[in-house]
């Protein structure tokens, strides 16, 4: 599995971003002692089967990533994320999703993470 | 030969000699001086041409038996992109539809190689013709070849969706292809009327989307191969540093180490993973050689203009002499300060070198080059390595250096089985190849009636074309000027009677090269800014008052239309309203001008872009949805440069060395409305992927200016 990536090793870009148990985790700085016996989500296992998962659904419409080297770790982010708050305001979107993208596919993206709450609270 | 062809062929003409022809040195000073002005109006006005294979359709299109087009890309996918604007332009004359097309990177064994590099803007531009001349060919390749098995005559077949059909019978193009031995070649047909192209044009979806949606694409640093093994290079912090011994006891004997690599300029390790390597390296006590301790005052002093050497780049009229009498003449200075690509993927390479032949994966803007180098540093034969080029986690100009694959195809060699060697992100920030610090001089005079009579830009910048490997030695004493570093230097409001632009060349004690924009974010802030001092003392609106001094020519139209464009569809309006201001710029690079309307408001010292308003007129649009995705990010990405970044020399190192430290935009900085709008007045595709970082630091400045009162002329902006 490649798609969780090695950005600084010092959990300060994201690019690494998995679930531990639901939560979003920086992998590069997790000590693997601490997710002994938890789940553990990778991007390859957001989506169930050919079922893309509502974070992917709305990046695809949205057309969200150009090189992609970081986006799963913001997709990993944001499906945590609406976990929690399921109706994030802009707000709520620039405090919790703080990863780096160099290609700086911000403006797409907060477009996204509205799309994939409006997919997933349509789903529910 | 069609028109468009003829133009096509002069274009190439004109660029390869303005780089490979000696002669011109020995034609004299005033001739010299009159031909490096041309030369760079020639440069900054023309796009590149493409510097690779343009008539052997075989090793760019592959046919799948189940009917798919695999094309074999010369230009890497940086996230640009490329591979769908090239799936779209080459699906239309092959007649395939864009599901039936696939894109890869072509390795240089292919034969398909790019002679220059992926980078400056210029891939679908230089590939426009070409690649539709290839497709072209390809289709009639295909329609001859079905004729001979059919047994009937070409003129009554014709080709769609891969499909060759007519006179009742039909094969489709895998089934062609699975009896051929060997082509002909034909002539290249004429091309299809470009109103007829189902795909140029269109918002088609990235044909690399889903597979980043998911996770799955295959980058440098995910590369592997059996029995492959780790490396770790000692690298050093201090700038200027050279390598002169290394005391590797300490890790001689760590867990995991294969072995220690000395060579004449560095230290490395071979490992079992990628951890033992490091730590290995870290117990490695390297001496290196510095002559001096450098601090972010000596740079700042010596990238001042006067201090370098100058070159006048642009001239028209009598600047110097307008300019003479200092009385009423108007001067600013502006300062950009050093700038780290940061791009989130490290550089590093896979190298498997087997006797004489080395493979070398690796995520590089230069494929033709690291094959070179590679080979020159084993010995071996360019033919007998092979470059694998993968996505790239980033460009941006970072990967257009080759020492990653150098060092990895060594620590193999060293070793005998694959090598895969990586930058952490310390090393990755110290030994970037950063985008220079720029220092600006500009002077003007206003007349009575408040129009410019005479304007001047000196920029003094480090190296940028020049800090690259992509211009051979004998460009430097030709060019004289770095052609990157004065990118967007020009004056490109060509109504003014008198005006002069002359870049200072600075030599820097460490590497700079190309960072997205080159010159122009630089080059544009600064002459930018200053245009709206010029438009107050005047006492014009800064919009029309840039309108009033543009030409009356092609590039002259195409800047005023976008301009207006951008006003008018941000509803332009100087002054403070509820607590916003706007700000504008316009900036034209290569053939592609651009105009940007901002919306900003100041809380105490931050200043807050809320929105962005960019009209961009880069000629015929291939892909409107990801030429848009391309002003978006290259607006966010000026943004951050405008506003956060810089790198300081402190006690000789660069920093910092870490996301965070090294402050950039994210998302709760940008912009939350972006609107694009695009024009499209020239009949071929021009530069995307730079143009629109030029107007944004202006634009934000100009705009904070109205709502402060203080003009920010130095990036990053910051208020006081």
């Amino acid at each position: 599995m490649k798609g969780t990536k090695f950005g600084c090793g010092k959990a300060a870009c994201g690019a690494c971003t998995l679930h531990v148990d639901g939560e979003a985790i920086r992998s590069c700085s997790y000590a693997v002692k601490f997710a002994a016996n938890k789940s553990i989500t990778t991007i390859e296992g957001l989506s169930t089967g050919d079922q893309l998962h509502p974070v992917q659904q709305a990046w695809m419409e949205e057309v969200v990533p150009q090189c992609g080297y970081c986006q799963p770790g913001f997709m990993m982010a944001t499906a945590a994320m609406l976990e929690q708050i399921p109706n994030p305001t802009d707000e709520d979107i620039d405090n919790n999703i703080a990863n780096v993208c160099r290609c700086a596919t911000y403006y797409r993206m907060r477009k996204a993470i509205h799309r994939a709450a409006e997919i997933k609270n349509a789903n529910l | 030969m069609t028109k468009e062809k003829k133009k096509f062929s002069r274009r190439k003409f004109l660029v390869r000699s303005a780089i490979g022809v000696g002669v011109v040195v020995g034609t004299g000073y005033l001739t010299r001086h009159r031909w490096r002005r041309s030369l760079a109006g020639l440069v900054n006005t023309v796009e590149s041409p493409y510097m690779g294979d343009t008539k052997t359709p075989g090793i760019w299109f592959e046919i799948t038996a189940d009917n798919q087009v695999i094309l074999h890309s010369p230009k890497v996918e940086m996230g640009q992109g490329t591979f769908t604007g090239l799936a779209q332009i080459a699906a239309d004359e092959l007649e395939v539809t864009i599901d039936q097309m696939k894109v890869v990177h072509a390795a240089s064994a292919s034969g398909n190689m790019d002679g220059f590099a992926t980078g400056g803007s210029t891939s679908i531009s230089s590939l426009w013709q070409p690649l539709r001349e290839l497709a072209a060919t390809m289709r009639e390749m295909l329609k001859n070849e079905a004729a001979k098995q059919l047994g009937t005559d070409v003129s009554g077949l014709s080709a769609k969706e891969g499909v060759v059909s007519g006179n009742g019978q039909s094969l489709t193009y895998g089934e062609i292809v699975k009896a051929v031995t060997e082509w002909d070649i034909p002539k290249t047909p004429p091309l299809k009327d470009i109103k007829s192209y189902q795909y140029v044009g269109k918002p088609v979806q990235r044909v690399d989307l889903k597979d980043k949606v998911l996770g799955t694409p295959i980058f440098g640093i995910d590369t592997s191969l059996p029995n492959m093994l780790h490396g770790a290079v000692v690298r050093p912090s201090a700038i200027g540093a050279t390598y002169v011994s290394a005391d590797t006891s300490a890790a001689d004997n760590m867990p995991g180490v294969v072995k220690i690599v000395k060579e004449k300029d560095f230290v490395g390790v071979v490992a079992k993973s990628r951890m033992e390597a490091e730590n290995a390296k870290n117990a490695i006590k390297v001496e290196w050689s510095t002559a001096q301790t450098w601090q972010s005052a000596d740079i700042e002093e010596m990238i001042e203009v006067g201090k370098g050497k100058a070159f006048v780049i642009q001239k028209k009229g009598q600047a110097k002499r307008v300019l003479k009498n200092e009385e009423g003449v108007i001067i600013s200075a502006y300062k950009s300060p050093i700038g780290a690509h940061a791009q989130l993927e490290p550089n590093g390479a896979l190298a498997h070198v087997e006797g004489d032949k080395a493979t070398v994966y690796i995520s590089t803007q230069v494929v033709s080059i690291t094959r070179a180098e590679v080979a020159k540093r084993l010995g071996l034969k360019a033919k007998n390595v092979n470059i694998q080029p993968t996505f790239l986690g980033g460009g941006f100009g970072r990967r257009l250096h080759t020492p990653n694959a150098i060092q990895a195809a060594v620590l193999s060699q060293a070793v005998g089985q694959p090598v895969k060697c990586f930058f952490n992100r310390k090393e990755e920030f110290q030994n970037d190849t950063f985008r220079p610090p720029t220092h600006h001089i500009l002077k003007a005079k206003l007349t009575a009636e408040g129009k410019i009579k005479a304007i001047e830009h000196n920029v003094s910048s480090g190296d940028v074309a020049f800090g690259s490997p992509m211009l051979p030695g004998m460009a430097e004493p030709i060019l004289g000027a770095d052609l990157g570093a004065w990118r967007g230097g020009m004056i490109q409001y060509q109504g003014i009677p008198n005006f002069q632009a002359i870049s200072w060349r600075v030599k820097l004690p460490f590497a700079t090269s190309w960072w997205r924009s080159l010159g122009l974010l630089a080059n544009t802030f600064a002459i930018e800014s200053f245009m709206d001092e010029l438009a107050l003392q005047a006492d014009k609106d800064p919009v029309q008052f840039r309108l009033d001094h543009i030409q009356d020519d092609d590039r002259g139209y195409r800047l005023k239309e976008v301009i207006k464009a951008a006003a008018q569809k941000a509803n332009w309006k100087d002054g403070v309203n509820n607590g916003r201001a706007m700000g504008f710029a316009a900036s034209t690079d290569a053939n592609t001008p651009c105009a940007q309307v901002v919306e900003v408001s100041v809380e105490g010292k931050s200043i807050k872009v809320h929105k962005v308003t960019c009209a961009m007129d880069p000629g015929l649009v291939v892909n409107p949805d990801q030429v848009k995705a391309q002003c978006e990010g290259a607006i966010i990405m000026g943004l951050s440069a405008a506003m956060f970044e810089k790198m300081t020399v402190v006690d000789g190192s660069l920093q910092p060395t870490i996301y965070g430290p090294y402050r950039m935009a994210l998302m709760r900085h940008a912009p939350k409305e972006i609107d694009t709008i695009l024009l499209e007045n020239a009949e071929t595709p021009g530069a995307v992927g730079e143009p629109p970082l030029g107007p944004i630091g202006a634009a934000i400045a100009n705009a904070v200016f109205r709502l402060t009162g203080q003009r920010l002329r130095e990036m990053p902006l910051t208020l006081t």
